[in-house]
């Protein structure tokens, strides 16, 4: 496995991949910073762009706009009190206090380096463990697949939102959004209402940017237009400088928060469906428990900012372990990066590191070179990226509308896929007016086909005869999770309708 | 922040989600006993499954969540729910329709018009709509966005935008 990683890092360490990762990191941090984007729109708006690069640099650059979006969510909240991502909220519970005493700088540097150092440990983690994943992986067979994606489903269903069939209905509508086209198997027609564009389905790309990105923007403009404009987003912080100083020795005597910080985050990482936010919060309130002085977290204190980036950015490398070995994404940047993957010719699964084990090894070290990169940039661009979070809603919006359109023209110069992102964004504003998941839906859409395909293979196989579900343990295993998972979320609700 | 809370509670409704439970229901009806018969051969050959099968699947475990919505939600109904019904789902509606009737526009205009037009529409309109109100940065926005974006896009892509 080194010398493959060696290999990687000759393939990788090329001025143009190295270039492509520093576009992608600026782009990432840029569009992460603005309150109400993050790296999911960032990833959305960008993919139709990757389509131009050679696949590895595709990747990296994908990968790079994924992490810095993630972190780049941690300015806004710091700055302004007003995260950029959710998952940055927790950072903000003691970034802002510790800007406002006069450290705004010492805040995002203790911000960027746990950044940096969760995302390292989670993808060398990434790097040893997909290998032993995937060979397990190897052992799955299409009933083995149809429990895991089942399970995925449940997870994701029962996690995201506040209620499991909130949850399962935007899966169910996705996987049957991902019907339309081409039958796999015979390839007659299914809903294509006689027109050559539904051959091939929905267009991945118009689908999620529509849901994704533009409805996100759309209820912005809503909320601003109802609030009347939007308050003043000048830095609330101190004026007077007291201390931007972070010598990394000081940084580094937290490790134990640093470790375990990103361990959690790469734990979570590795589930589909429980997403960054999950991780950041979980982390804080773990390195809260584990503090002599539980009290100062809440005022400023550097152990809040050094937990909740670890974590949140630890989950960056970790998802990508089921989203290779398995083809399962781990969150939804994962199942954007998967749409990336499946455009430039790779499909992911336990087969991708043998047939595209080159490319494999290369995106690995392209993740870890990343990493320096992502310091180097984050460290130079603080002041710019405090002036790009506090610009005004009302010239960034407008213009990430355009951007979408130019987003999803730009692949197939197609009149259709402006037209099906629209409906879509349409879709996803009611969707999140209503309560219900969006990740769910691009989620259900994105692995629609591999589970009807599995399915459908399963059947097959088996035909009638359901005691072979009962012959793998592996599909019981699974199916025992989901029941597990299922009935958990059912009782919760049950309770609140009792009670 | 509070307009997030009200978005969040309203989102919470169960007014709303029985509003929404039944119109998936119809759709869900819809789906199953018009659109798939239509639209998708029905005939499976002996080596395979047919390909109604897996949408028919979907659709029908998409009528049992969504009756389930119903019910889960009507069990936490209470008479206030049912006044409030009009601030509920009004909102929500009248979005819907300005997004469609904006949205129509932008499909109908752009390869009509053209993007450096209806790009600068859409970026004043919704300057003005988020509340910005500094008119110069918008116009030069508006101007120059739309035409620096379709000149990267041609130097860089040799795309021709609408």
């Amino acid at each position: 496995m080194l010398d493959q990683l060696l290999l990687g890092f000759i393939d990788a360490f090329t001025l143009t991949n190295l270039i492509y990762i520093m576009v992608g990191i600026t782009l990432g941090i840029t569009i992460g910073a603005i309150p109400g984007l993050g790296s999911v729109t960032a990833l959305a708006v960008l993919i139709p762009i990757s389509y131009y690069m050679p696949p590895l640099s595709a990747i990296a650059f994908l990968v790079g706009v994924n992490k810095g979006g993630t972190s780049g969510g941690a300015i806004p909240a710091i700055l302004l009190n007003s995260p950029g991502t959710p998952e940055a909220a927790a950072t903000a519970l003691d970034g802002h206090p510790m800007a406002k005493r006069g450290e705004p700088q010492r805040a995002m540097k203790f911000a960027l380096y746990s950044s940096v150092t969760g995302d390292t440990i989670s993808d060398v983690l990434l790097i040893f463990l997909v290998v032993p994943v995937a060979a397990i992986a190897l052992q799955f067979g299409p009933l083995e697949f149809t429990t895991v994606m089942i399970f995925a489903f449940s997870l994701l269903a029962g996690i995201s939102g506040g209620s499991l069939i909130k949850g399962l209905i935007p899966i169910i509508a996705g996987v049957f959004l991902s019907t339309i086209g081409l039958d796999p198997m015979d390839s007659s027609a299914r809903m294509t209402f006689g027109t050559v564009y539904l051959f091939d389905g929905l267009p991945l790309i118009a689908v999620a940017i529509g849901c994704l990105a533009l409805a996100s923007v759309v209820e912005q403009i809503f909320d601003l237009w109802r609030a009347g404009g939007e308050t003043n987003l000048k830095i609330s912080v101190d004026e007077t400088v007291i201390n931007s100083k972070l010598p990394l020795r000081e940084f580094f005597s937290y490790w134990r928060t640093i470790v375990r910080s990103a361990l959690i985050g790469s734990g979570i990482g590795m589930l589909p469906g429980l997403g960054v936010t999950l991780a950041a919060f979980l982390s804080y309130g773990a390195a809260r428990r584990a503090s002599k002085n539980p009290e100062k977290f809440g005022t400023g204190e550097p152990t809040g900012i050094v937990a909740t980036e670890a974590a949140n950015s630890a989950v960056v490398g970790a998802n990508l372990v089921p989203t290779i070995a398995l083809g399962i994404p781990g969150n939804i940047a994962a199942a954007l990066l998967i749409s990336a993957f499946i455009i430039h010719g790779i499909v992911p699964g336990p087969f991708m590191l043998t047939m595209h084990g080159d490319i494999v090894y290369a995106l690995f070290a392209s993740m870890i070179m990343a990493n320096f990169v992502h310091l180097a940039i984050g460290r130079i661009g603080i002041p710019i990226w405090a002036k790009i979070a506090s610009a005004p809603r009302g010239l960034i919006l407008p213009s990430v509308v355009v951007m979408c359109i130019v987003g999803v023209y730009l692949p197939g110069q197609s009149m259709f896929e402006v037209g099906v992102m629209l409906v879509f964004a349409g879709v996803g504003l009611l969707m999140r007016r209503t309560g219900f998941s969006v990740v769910c839906l691009v989620i259900g859409f994105i692995l629609g086909d591999m589970f009807e395909t599995s399915l459908r293979q399963s059947l097959l196989l088996y035909k009638s005869d359901y005691s072979a579900i009962t012959q793998s343990p592996i599909a019981m295993c699974f199916l025992g999770l989901t029941a597990f998972v299922i009935i958990r979320a059912s009782w919760r609700e049950i309770k609140i309708v009792i009670g | 922040m509070e307009k997030k809370e009200s978005s969040t509670s309203i989102a919470g409704s169960p007014i709303l989600n029985i509003a929404v439970g039944i119109i998936l229901a119809a759709i869900s009806f819809w789906l199953i006993f018009a659109l798939i018969p239509n639209n998708i051969s029905q005939v499976s050959n002996e080596n395979d499954i047919s390909p109604s099968l897996f949408p028919n699947l979907s659709a029908w475990f998409l009528l049992g969540f969504s009756l389930i919505l119903i019910t889960l939600n009507g069990l936490k109904l209470r008479s206030i729910d049912i006044k409030n019904l009009d601030r509920n789902i009004i909102p929500i509606v009248f979005e819907a329709i300005i997004c469609l009737v904006i949205a129509t526009i932008v499909y109908l205009f752009l390869p009509l018009v053209g993007f450096l037009i209806v790009s600068g529409g859409l970026i004043i309109l919704i300057g003005f709509a988020t509340g910005y109100r500094n008119y110069w940065m918008i116009g030069a926005l508006a101007l120059f966005m739309p035409l620096v974006t379709s000149q990267v896009v041609w130097q860089v892509f040799q795309v021709n935008l609408p």
